[in-house]
């Protein structure tokens, strides 16, 4: 099964910084950079995501991990221009994706690009179906609307597709209404509607947090088994570092609207830099602590996105606090010394800061 | 194509009671309403009635007995006659024949007035909920002046204004009622379905389907509006019972429907006369406009009960 009409131009899984001939391009599909959406309340402006930058190349998977409220979800929805408009809107920054600028598209054609190129799966697929339309045709919905195919051909790639995603029967079950599913079942099906199109991008918001322990595991496999088969690359979001350390090449830590440091697995979760990032990862539980324990949390509340002032966003909660984390918000700034891609945003890990 | 990947699907518990869905769990409870499976019972006579009316009454509804008129000294013959089940009014017309005829009226005013409502209400309400904003401030309020204008002088301005037209005359006068009675009944469905979209729309799965590239247009036909659909019936046949009265109240004030064909509402106003010699010509009318009301009244209710949300799976 290959994608019916991929351009051919388009470079798949080429390392990141490495010229195509054909198109000038390096290998990353996906360019965000300084991206703002705020959203405009009664209770004033809600800065939910600001100066927020992250490359993806072409077959790779990024974490975007972090606390509820820290902008994830926001940041993936602003990608596909989905932000509920009012009261949210994208503020600035540019997206470029596979060479299209995606924030100065029409919204007619964004709308060709939801679906074909980009994919998305909602958290929670008890709701996310159609309760009154059978499941074969919310399937069928994508790739009639972007790839043309006529009903009896959107029905067979419909149940080629449920069984990709392995629902028994595949062909017996596209009259099927999703509540004769189960939530994992069901998320197996948003999965196809997601990759129906064999889009580049696939974006998963929190994909297993509705689902029982069980069932995480495997749908998780699922993913990353069809994602490698079709070189999608993922924006993975969760709030759950054991998922984003076993699917994802990279990891983005959100904090209040913001990246606050990014790299790979190895160097976030190994040498991790902001404090932050430090504390998440203490709160984990570990198998290696004193049983019965209580589980460490990080003190104080996430700060006011609506006025979060000049200071680092982490101050107030940040055990390392100095002056200058009061007068100024650091820049992302890269740490060659801990990985080649690893990059926070924190003055007391920068070169000659007071942290170790 | 892939190697699938191994699924839990056949080793998940099997379910006790198959599972239903929300249409199929609606009807179920709605057959166990007795009050409203008796009215749907008569719904669907009249229907038959209204459909196939002339071939089933005994006389053509214009048709004169004037021997047994002049038999009877020119009064209305009695219930009971022979020949004459109900009796006839004072011009000799067969009033069981007529109160069929009459049957035909109502349910087409039940028919069109309410697809008058649908064509309406629905787009507007959609449009309203969907686009929301000011396109919904200027919907709402327009909704809210034609709410607030006075039905029945409407409708008769309405009809003064057109009653000479080729629409006015068509369908026997008829035509015009049916569009005017509807024309002021819309509100109500704009109303119903701009709540609907306006809960819906902020729903998952039309999130979901924004995200696959589905057009809003699509959106709204297909994923919101069907999902709409139970309080929709709800609100027609609801509906219906107003609409018949609103015609026969029209019919009885002599602007409705006219003679030689009658309706249950004219039927009445002639009947009206001679209430004080002959009152079966007011009773019979008088019941079977009662009988259908209440049967439109009990089935809509049990339908209303069947569809709400929070009694699902019980009862």
């Amino acid at each position: 099964m290959r994608p019916p009409s991929q351009p051919a131009a388009t470079p798949h899984g080429r390392p990141p910084g490495q010229l195509d001939d054909a198109t000038g391009r390096d290998g990353t599909l996906l360019h965000v950079r300084d991206l703002a959406t705020y959203f405009f309340t009664p209770g004033g402006v809600v800065h939910a995501v600001d100066e927020v930058s992250f490359e993806l190349g072409y077959g790779e998977t990024l974490g975007l991990v972090g606390e509820s409220g820290s902008g994830k979800s926001v940041t993936a929805l602003s990608i596909a221009r989905l932000v509920a408009e009012p009261p949210g809107r994208i503020v600035g920054g540019e997206i470029d994706f596979d060479g299209i600028d995606l924030l100065g598209l029409p919204d007619e054609e964004m709308r060709l690009v939801r679906g074909r190129r980009i994919g998305f799966i909602f958290q929670d697929p008890m709701t996310s179906l159609n309760p009154t339309l059978p499941v074969g045709h919310q399937i069928s919905e994508s790739t009639r609307t972007h790839l043309g195919l006529s009903r009896s051909a959107a029905a067979t790639r419909a149940a080629d597709l449920l069984g990709m995603v392995g629902i028994p029967r595949p062909r017996d079950r596209l009259g099927d209404y999703p509540h004769q599913f189960s939530g994992g079942m069901r998320q197996r099906v948003m999965i196809a509607i997601a990759l129906a199109c064999q889009p580049a991008l696939l974006i998963a918001d929190e994909p297993t947090t509705a689902l029982d322990v069980t069932v995480q595991a495997q749908i998780m496999e699922l993913l990353r088994s069809l994602t490698e088969e079709f070189r999608t690359a993922v924006i993975l979001i969760t709030h759950d570092l054991g998922i984003a350390a076993g699917m994802c090449q990279r990891v983005s830590v959100m904090y209040a609207g913001r990246i606050v440091e990014s790299g790979l697995v190895d160097d976030i979760f190994g040498r991790p830099q902001m404090p932050y990032t430090r504390a998440l990862l203490d709160s984990r539980p570990r198998l290696d602590r004193e049983p019965g324990g209580r589980l460490r949390t990080i003190e104080g509340f996430p700060p006011d996105l609506v006025d979060p002032g000049p200071a680092c966003r982490f101050a107030p909660r940040c055990p390392h606090r100095r002056d200058v984390c009061d007068a100024r918000e650091p820049l992302m700034t890269a740490r060659p010394a801990t990985g080649e891609r690893h990059a926070a945003r924190c003055w007391g890990t920068e070169p000659g800061g007071w942290i170790q | 194509m892939t190697t699938p990947i191994p699924a839990p699907g056949d080793l998940e518990p099997l379910v006790a009671r198959p599972a239903i869905g929300p249409r199929r769990d609606a009807w179920r409870r709605l057959r166990r309403n007795r009050l409203a499976i008796v009215g749907a019972v008569i719904v669907v006579v009249l229907l038959v009635i209204a459909v196939l009316g002339p071939a089933l009454a005994p006389w053509p509804y214009r048709v004169q007995d004037l021997d047994a008129l002049r038999a009877n000294s020119n009064r209305p013959l009695p219930p009971f006659s022979p020949g004459h089940l109900m009796g006839t009014d004072q011009l000799g017309r067969d009033l069981f024949s007529r109160l069929l005829d009459g049957a035909q009226i109502s349910m087409s005013v039940a028919v069109v007035v309410q697809l008058v409502v649908l064509v309406i209400g629905v787009p507007i309400g959609a449009a309203a909920g969907w686009f929301g904003g000011r396109i919904d401030n200027y919907l709402m309020r327009f909704t809210d002046v034609i709410y607030a204008f006075p039905d029945l002088l409407f409708i008769i301005l309405l009809g003064v204004a057109l009653r000479d037209t080729v629409f006015g005359k068509a369908m026997n006068g008829l035509l015009l009622i049916f569009v005017a009675i509807g024309l002021t009944a819309w509100v109500t469905m704009a109303r119903l379905v701009r709540g609907q979209v306006l809960t819906l729309k902020e729903s998952e799965f039309v999130e979901a389907a924004r995200a696959i590239g589905v057009s809003d247009f699509k959106i709204v036909v297909r994923h919101i509006l069907p999902n709409s659909v139970g309080p929709i019936i709800v609100a027609v046949t609801l509906g219906i019972p107003s609409a018949i009265l609103a015609e026969a109240t029209l019919s009885f004030i002599g602007i409705g429907i006219q003679s030689p064909r009658a309706s249950w509402g004219s039927l009445i106003d002639d009947g009206s006369r001679w209430v004080q010699s002959e009152p079966h010509l007011v009773v019979f009318p008088a019941m079977a406009l009662a009988i259908a009301l209440t049967s439109f009244t009990f089935l809509g209710d049990g339908l209303r009960d069947a569809f709400d949300p929070k009694l699902r799976g019980r009862q």
